[in-house]
């Protein structure tokens, strides 16, 4: 571990006061780290990769609209701005919903449209791996002078 | 020499490319010299945008008298058109990136990566000069037995950041927010996710009055931009902003915004905008790797081995600290110093006065 500032390293006084900050820290994901995006970076290849996004696609597909993510400014001013968010949320909840509700549908047909057309390539392509191996078969009991 | 012709073969061009850039720097430090330039890259490779500053690498036919110079970093036709081509060779040399990070995302990259290592050998067998842009990569080079490897730094020129900031970005980044600002390449060995992730510790534990603003094309790696945004949704942090590819006035609005300046890269040849945002006058904290603690020259931030929660803890301790801070911007304007007095031409002319003759 190590901390240069300015050319000089200081580690040893950096680390203890970063330390004490962050063992405060609230934690901040909450997905387990086989539905996180970044599992995709054990991904073999591009393929798996697709796949695993394809997967992880479900977990996000929902907008989140738990809470009011509305930043606090500092003094009098800024407790007032932010009781004033606060109240237009309250007012706008129901119409808020409503679109988010509308979007959530959106993504969820978009992502079921996306698990048809995926299925169906797989279809095709196996029915085509399937007639390429027939037709190699054929082609190899064939006689040299029959292949042309 | 003065008069002779400099080819400049690239494996592609674009503007806000790293080694295009170059290129174009290097350009006008040729004629400056009294030579003339010209920059080649593959046909299918040259943005429409770009068009008139590069030629199609079929045009390129050097004479014995003339100096070629290949820019190194990934397999490409330009290679080829090196390894025949009639004059006085020079290899360029800008790192590859190791063909590990883009395996997940781009089997092609990953592919012509790896290739370009293997032809690393082959390549250097045919070159006359050899030159690196930083002692890490002539380091690399010297590993690999080319004992003769020069070091020529990327060339820094303020004036493309020193123009009015587009006012459009400029006023989306106002207010009284913190702006932690990232520019580069949106690629896997940049290790954007980790940002993310201290950006995330801080926006939520110390002000959320904040923003990651990540400024850089995303073309090289789509499925990994894809994987940042999914990762950014996944901690819930509406703002980090993806601006993508910025034209000089977006990236002086995005550098006259910012308060701070991360990088927090695995594999970097020298880092170029280390010394933009040390130039605009913004505290930087970068992860010491690679060319990493030459670019800083012992100014800014350097940390290794620090998890993102750490690394967000030490993103507060420079944007409160004052005394910190003003120490670290003076040790910044100190590096600049030395970076706005290098002769480039000086140095170019007497690399060039190296290159052994033909045959």
């Amino acid at each position: 571990m190590k901390i240069i500032i300015a050319g000089t390293d200081r580690t040893e006084e950096m680390l203890r006061a970063i330390e004490t900050r962050a063992r405060t820290f609230a934690p901040v994901s909450k997905y387990s780290p086989q539905d996180s995006a970044l599992a995709l970076r054990s991904a073999a290849n591009p393929d798996e990769f697709a796949e695993r996004f394809h997967a992880l696609l479900r977990h996000h597909r929902a907008i989140n609209t738990d809470s009011l993510d509305a930043p606090r400014r500092p003094g009098a001013i800024g407790a007032v701005i932010y009781m004033a968010k606060q109240l237009m949320w309250r007012l706008l909840r129901h119409q808020h919903h409503r679109v988010t509700g509308q979007q959530n549908a959106i993504n969820e047909l978009l992502t079921a449209a996306m698990d048809l057309h995926r299925d169906a390539t797989r279809r095709k392509i196996e029915s085509l791996e399937k007639r390429i191996s027939e037709l190699e078969a054929e082609l190899s009991r064939l006689r040299p002078e029959e292949r042309r | 020499m003065k008069g002779a012709l400099v080819h400049q073969l690239t494996a592609g061009f674009a503007r806000g490319d790293a080694i295009s850039h170059e290129a174009m720097a290097l350009g006008k430090v040729c004629r400056d010299a009294g030579f003339q330039s010209r920059i080649y890259a593959p046909a299918g490779r040259i943005a429409p945008d770009s068009a008139g500053d590069v030629c199609p690498l079929s045009e390129c036919r050097p004479s014995a008298e003339d100096i070629v110079i290949l820019h190194y970093s990934i397999e490409s036709k330009a290679t080829d058109v090196f390894l025949r081509a009639a004059g006085r060779r020079v290899l360029l040399y800008h790192n590859i990136t190791p063909a590990e990070f883009y395996e997940p995302y781009d089997s092609e990259v990953a592919g012509a990566l790896r290739r370009a290592r293997e032809a690393l050998p082959e390549v250097l067998r045919a070159a006359h000069a050899v030159w690196a842009d930083s002692a890490f990569n002539a380091s690399e080079l010297q590993a690999m037995g080319a004992a003769r490897a020069r070091v020529f730094p990327l060339i820094f020129s303020p004036e493309p950041l020193d123009i009015p900031p587009d006012p459009a970005l400029f006023s989306r980044f106002a207010g009284e927010w913190t702006n932690i600002l990232f520019v580069g390449r949106i690629a896997p060995n940049k290790r954007i996710e980790d940002l993310i992730e201290a950006f995330a510790w801080f926006h939520r534990n110390i002000s959320q009055s904040s923003r990651l603003i990540v400024a850089g094309s995303d073309r090289s790696a789509p499925a990994y931009f894809a994987m940042l945004r999914m990762y950014a949704l996944e901690l819930d942090l509406d703002s980090v902003l993806f601006v993508r590819f910025v034209s000089p006035e977006g990236l002086a609005a995005c550098y006259r915004s910012a308060h701070l300046f991360v990088t927090t890269s695995l594999h970097e040849g020298y880092c170029l905008p280390l010394l933009e945002a040390m130039h605009m006058g913004v505290p930087v904290i970068a992860h010491g790797v690679g060319g990493v603690p030459e670019a800083l020259g012992g100014a800014g931030v350097m940390y290794d081995g620090l998890d993102n929660r750490q690394l967000a803890a030490l993103f507060a301790e420079v944007l409160s600290n004052p005394e910190l801070r003003s120490r670290i911007l003076e040790s910044q304007r100190q590096r600049m110093r030395q970076i706005y007095a290098r002769s480039v031409g000086a140095e170019f002319l007497s690399l060039v006065s190296e290159i052994a003759p033909e045959g």
